[in-house]
Order: structure tokens, then C-alpha cells, then sequence
């Protein structure tokens, strides 16, 4: 028995040990890609969260003005806008990462042999570091307001599952952008229409609903928003969901036995 | 323990924008069309404390042969088993980013190295140390120079023992006391067990450090084995290549060489700084416009000590007639260091074989040198070295 025992529990410590290792890479990568950022800037890595609140909350100003013009209560309204939007700004930075990390840093993977699938987690990452970050004003401001949930804390391991969902096409991305250059445009061109397609800045009219129950993206939103706040009911056609995770698995590994074969030869 | 089997890397591509795009809508099913063939069926085995030289022309699948190894590229055929940590060393400063810091970029590439953050972080001051760079841990990288980022780059990269070291073109870096220190650096990594594999045009480098080297042509491998012999065959490569030349070999009827000492006696051991003549008889089937007659000599690890044409030396041969016999003898003495030494001939076309090559042949005559009546010494040439001492009060 102790025989039989033995080499399994060396083989997981072995696993144990090279994941620690492959998580101090990661970290290190993501570290350095935030240091080649902000290099040389007064206020280093300050930026990306100048950047990122300001952004927020001008979002959330502009549209909030808008939508009391079009009659809505304004309380409620920045509940809407503000989950929203803390949804979207750290997804759409993960895709729009995750369309050039391959190319930016195509000299350590075609040279170190550390190899090309640790990269695709960089974007995933720092989305979640964004989100952290970014979590903590709307947090707070959603215990001012009394309008938070008690599972409000659910929102970082959601956020995590969502990013999985997209994880076969954050890498799909990656990869097809070293093939072609014009993924980059498309993908930004793609992301406007996925901002503005979803219901984050204003509330969807109802002849347009039967429509955007379709949108992949649209049962993570809404989960999210009612993990957020205290009375949010979510309006999720599970089904769909089920449907587009479904698709998201076939794609990975539709993916990773073609693209992954071809694309290191062409970094 | 490095074991490759049967190994063959075809790297396939688009021969056309339209391709690009198929294989990108196609989620990759669709590969494109170009194929080329980088190696086929390579077999080799290296066992610890032996560094193995990799030679080849531009395009022979050196540099593929590391990035497979490395586990960069994937083998489309075959089998790659490897024992150890492997550390490629493909480009030197890979991953350094000008904006950072040298002590940013040792922490931050460090790990891509293959390293612990505990280790890199005891390793610091002797990986500038090692570089020459100490004291310059806090400045920019862009303010270094080139050189003293490669240092750093190497310095990082070797600074402690991997199994497999795997070097493209980077085997010694740096001005001439830098380089010793690199290879000094390896020799203590093979003593202690590690398995380097070096890809280099540096022949005479390659050839007085490799245990083996592996020719490579065209993806497959021509000869693995003997430094030697490897850069014979690399050289008789280099003279048929159609890239150079046309080779015309066919055109010569026949030659002969000979060694002669200074009576004339043809042998094949002399002394050293005696001085020899060699005769090269030969016969072209057709006429000839232009003519150099040249030879080499290489010492037993496959170094080239000496070479010279009748070009250089002016006496260039016009307008050889066909089945004539033509004979060209050259003077000199043989100040190399005691010891065997192989001698080859070659007939062109101007300076060099690559205007033209009629012949090229190395190794087709081997000689002796022994020492007699003259004092020991390093190196290898032999100056005739006088000292006189001088007193003042």
C-alpha cells in the first residue's frame, strides 16, 4: 500500500510545487507588464487607478445626468450604471489586453521556453486587480446608499467565472491577432458594440429585450447586478446560458487542438 | 540525459493574405499551404558533461533544433526525452526592458529563467558582479551599453547551473576577458554534470570546446561526431554550395600534393620553423580563364592555423590550357606549435571559392611537427623570440 501511496503523493507535491512556480511567473509577468506601462511616469502604476476611477465615475456621472433627463430616479439609476459599468471597464480591458499580449511579448515566448499558455492569464489577471480596485469605491458607496446585498462578495468569484467564459475567446484573440492584424481594430470595433448592445448605461426598451435575452454576455450581467444589489431580479433565460457555455467549452478545445499548433510557428 | 528519436519539424505557412485569414475563420483547421521542411528525422543522444556544437549554413534547422528542444516549437514527428532543467539561452537581454532598472530587469526576468524568487534574490549582487556592473544596479537599462546588456543578459542567464543549457549564437559575449570568464563559466557547469548544446558560426571556438558537434544540412543531419571531421565535412558543404558557386569539380583531370623539406625529401614529419615547400601538380580536361591555387592547414581539433591563395599572393594563373600540366609551389615555414596537422587544397576563381570553385578538398594530406633544439612555448605559433636583460644603477 505505502508503495502504491508513495509515488501518487510525490506526483501531486511535484504538481503542487510547479503550479507555485508557474503562479510566481504569472505574478512576475503581470508585475513586469505593469512596470513597462507606468516606466519612466511621475506617478508610476498611480495611473492605471487614476485611469480606471476616473473613468467610472465619469461614466456613471454623464449617464446618470441622462437618464434623470429621460425621467428615471436618480438613486436607483446609479445603482444601475455603477453595477454595470464595474461589470464592463475590467472585461473590456481583459479583451483588449488579451488581443496583443501574444505579439508584445512574442521575443520571451519565441526565446525562454517559458512557454505561450501562461500568457493568455496575464489579461485575466489584471482584470481581476482592476476589478478589485475599482470594487471598493462602489462597495462603499452601495453601503452609503443602503442598496447592497448580502452576497455582495460573490461579485469577485463571478466576475472570475465570467472571464473564464471568455477565456477561450480572450485566447482565440490572442492568437488570431498574430496571424492577422486586423483582429486588434475588429476586437475594439466589437467591444463598442458589446458596451453598447448590453443594458449598462440605460434600461433596455422593452421591444428590444426579446432580442437581447440572445446576448452571451447578458446572464453574466445580470447575475452580477443581482449578486450586487440588495433588490435586483435578474431577467436570465438560463437556457441560453447553459447554450453559450456550452459553445465557449467546444471552442476552447476546438481551438487548442488547431490554432495552438500553428501560431508558435508564425510568433 | 538528452534523447532525441527521429525527430522531423515541418513549419507550414500562408502563401497568401487570403490563407492568413481562411486559417484564422477556419479557428486554425485550415494551415495554409507553404510547407517547409526545417528537419527530418534527426537522431541524436547527449549524455552529461558534454557540450555538443551545432554547425550548419543559414537555413540547415540549427535554431529550430533549440526551440524544439527548448519545448518553444512542437515536433510534428518523433520523440524528445529530457532529463533536468533546461535553461535556452536563445537570445541574450530577451525580455529586458530599456525603461527598467538593471536590478528590475535581473528580478523581473529572473523567473523566466527558470529561477526562484528566493534565488534571484541571493544571486543579485553576484549576477552584476559577474557582468562587471556592480554599482550599476539602479541605473536605467537604456543608459547601458550593448555590450553591458549582454553581459548582464549572460550573467543572469548562467548564473547558476542548469542541466541543459541550450545557446544560440551567444556562446561568449563581451571584450576578451569577459569571454574567458564565459567559458570558464561553462567548463565548471560540464565538470558538475550539465549538458550544453551551443549553435554558433564560431568554428574555431566551437572546435576547440565541443566534445561533439552535429553538421546539419537542409534539416537532416550530415554528421555528428568528432569536431574534426565535422568541420571537414561543414567546409566540403560550404565549397559545393550552389548558393556560392557553381562547383565545377568535374573540370580538373587530376592533382597531386607533395611536401618537400628543404633537400627536397617529400615526407610528412617535420620541425618546427623549418621551412617546407609544397607542390600541387595538376591537369585541367578543359581551358580555364582564371586560376587560384590555394591551401589550408587545420590542427588535429579542426582549427584552421593558416591559409593562403595565389591570388593573394599575386601570381594569379591566367588562361590555363586544357591538359597541360601546370605545377605551383609554395614556400614556408612551419611555425605552428608541435603536433599533427592536416592540409587541404583548393582551386577557384579570384580571391575565394565563393567566385567560382573548381575544387575544394581539406584534409587530403596529413604532417607532423616536432620540436627539436628550440625552447618551450605557448600558444600556437612559434615567433623566434630573442631577450636580453639591462642593468642601470
Amino acid at each position: 500500500m505505502d508503495q502504491l501511496l508513495t509515488p501518487l503523493y510525490l506526483d501531486s507535491y511535484k504538481k503542487l510545487k510547479n503550479l507555485k512556480s508557474k503562479l510566481g511567473i504569472l505574478t512576475i509577468l503581470v508585475k513586469r507588464d505593469y512596470a513597462m506601462q507606468y516606466a519612466g511616469a511621475a506617478l508610476g502604476s498611480l495611473w492605471f487607478l487614476i485611469q480606471g476611477v476616473l473613468i467610472f465615475f465619469l461614466y456613471i456621472y454623464i449617464s446618470d445626468g441622462l437618464s434623470v433627463f429621460r425621467g428615471y430616479s436618480s438613486t436607483k439609476n446609479v445603482e444601475f450604471i455603477l453595477s454595470g459599468v464595474l461589470f464592463w471597464i475590467p472585461i473590456q480591458e481583459m479583451i483588449n489586453k488579451s488581443t496583443t499580449v501574444l505579439t508584445e511579448n512574442r521575443a520571451i515566448i519565441k526565446r525562454s521556453g517559458v512557454g505561450m499558455n501562461i500568457f493568455y492569464l496575464i489579461p485575466i489577471s489584471q482584470m481581476m486587480i482592476h476589478f478589485s480596485i475599482l470594487s471598493i469605491p462602489a462597495i462603499i458607496y452601495l453601503i452609503l446608499i443602503n442598496n447592497i446585498s448580502i452576497f455582495s462578495l460573490l461579485i469577485f468569484p463571478w466576475i472570475l467565472l465570467s472571464s473564464l467564459f471568455l477565456y477561450p475567446f480572450t485566447r482565440y484573440i490572442s492568437m488570431a491577432n498574430v496571424l492577422l492584424k486586423d483582429i486588434s481594430p475588429i476586437v475594439r470595433l466589437f467591444l463598442q458594440f458589446g458596451f453598447w448592445s448590453l443594458p449598462i448605461l440605460y434600461h433596455p426598451p422593452i421591444q428590444y429585450q426579446s432580442i437581447l435575452i440572445y446576448h452571451p454576455l447578458l446572464p453574466f450581467l445580470e447575475i452580477f447586478r443581482s449578486v450586487l444589489l440588495s433588490n435586483y431580479i435578474p431577467d436570465i433565460n438560463y437556457y441560453i446560458l447553459i447554450i453559450y457555455t456550452f459553445i465557449s467549452i467546444c471552442f476552447y478545445f476546438i481551438t487548442r487542438l488547431s490554432f495552438d499548433k500553428i501560431v508558435p510557428d508564425h510568433l | 540525459m538528452i534523447s532525441v528519436e527521429n525527430i522531423s519539424k515541418n513549419y507550414i505557412g500562408f502563401s497568401n493574405l487570403f490563407e492568413r485569414v481562411c486559417s484564422v475563420l477556419s479557428l486554425g483547421l485550415f494551415k495554409g499551404t507553404s510547407k517547409y521542411l526545417a528537419l527530418n528525422k534527426l537522431n541524436f543522444n547527449a549524455e552529461t558533461g558534454q557540450i555538443i556544437g551545432v554547425i550548419g549554413r543559414n537555413g540547415a534547422g540549427k535554431s529550430t533544433l533549440l526551440r524544439l528542444l527548448s519545448g518553444v516549437s512542437k515536433v510534428d514527428s518523433g520523440k524528445i526525452s529530457i532529463s533536468g532543467v533546461i535553461r535556452p539561452m536563445l537570445e541574450l537581454g530577451v525580455g529586458f526592458n530599456p525603461e527598467l532598472t538593471g536590478i528590475e530587469n535581473v528580478r523581473f526576468n529572473g523567473l523566466l529563467w527558470g529561477y526562484s524568487s528566493n534565488e534571484i534574490q541571493n544571486l543579485e549582487k553576484e549576477i552584476f558582479q559577474f557582468a562587471g556592473l556592480a554599482g550599476l544596479e539602479n541605473q536605467i537599462l537604456k543608459n547601458y551599453s550593448t555590450g553591458m546588456t549582454m553581459r548582464l543578459g549572460f550573467s543572469l542567464a548562467t548564473a547558476n547551473r542548469p542541466d541543459i543549457l541550450l545557446i544560440d549564437e551567444a556562446l561568449a559575449v563581451g571584450d576578451a576577458s569577459f569571454q574567458v570568464k564565459c567559458l570558464d563559466r561553462f567548463k565548471k557547469f560540464i565538470e558538475q554534470g550539465s549538458i550544453i548544446i551551443v549553435v554558433s558560426h564560431d568554428l574555431q571556438m566551437m572546435s576547440a570546446i565541443c566534445q561533439k558537434i552535429m553538421l546539419l544540412e537542409k534539416g537532416n543531419l550530415e554528421y555528428f561526431g568528432n569536431p574534426t571531421l565535422a568541420l571537414r565535412k561543414y567546409f566540403e558543404i560550404l565549397g559545393k554550395s550552389e548558393e556560392y558557386n557553381n562547383f565545377f569539380e568535374n573540370m580538373l583531370l587530376y592533382y597531386n600534393v607533395k611536401l618537400f623539406d628543404e633537400l627536397n625529401n617529400n615526407r610528412n614529419i617535420f620541425f618546427l620553423n623549418q621551412t617546407v615547400k609544397l607542390e600541387i601538380k595538376f591537369k585541367f580536361k578543359t581551358e580555364i580563364p582564371r586560376l587560384t591555387v590555394g591551401f589550408q592547414i587545420d590542427d588535429n581539433r579542426g582549427i584552421r592555423v593558416f591559409g593562403i591563395n595565389s591570388y593573394i599572393l599575386d601570381k594569379e594563373l591566367y588562361n590555363v590550357k586544357s591538359n597541360w600540366e601546370y605545377s605551383i609551389v609554395f614556400s614556408f615555414p612551419l611555425n605552428f606549435r608541435e603536433g599533427k596537422y592536416s592540409m587541404g587544397i583548393s582551386f577557384h576563381k579570384g580571391d575565394s571559392h565563393i567566385e567560382g570553385c573548381y575544387l575544394w578538398k581539406d584534409s587530403i594530406l596529413d604532417f607532423e611537427i616536432e620540436r627539436i633544439e628550440l625552447p618551450k612555448f605557448d600558444g600556437l605559433v612559434y615567433l623566434p623570440t630573442t631577450c636580453e636583460w639591462k642593468n642601470q644603477e
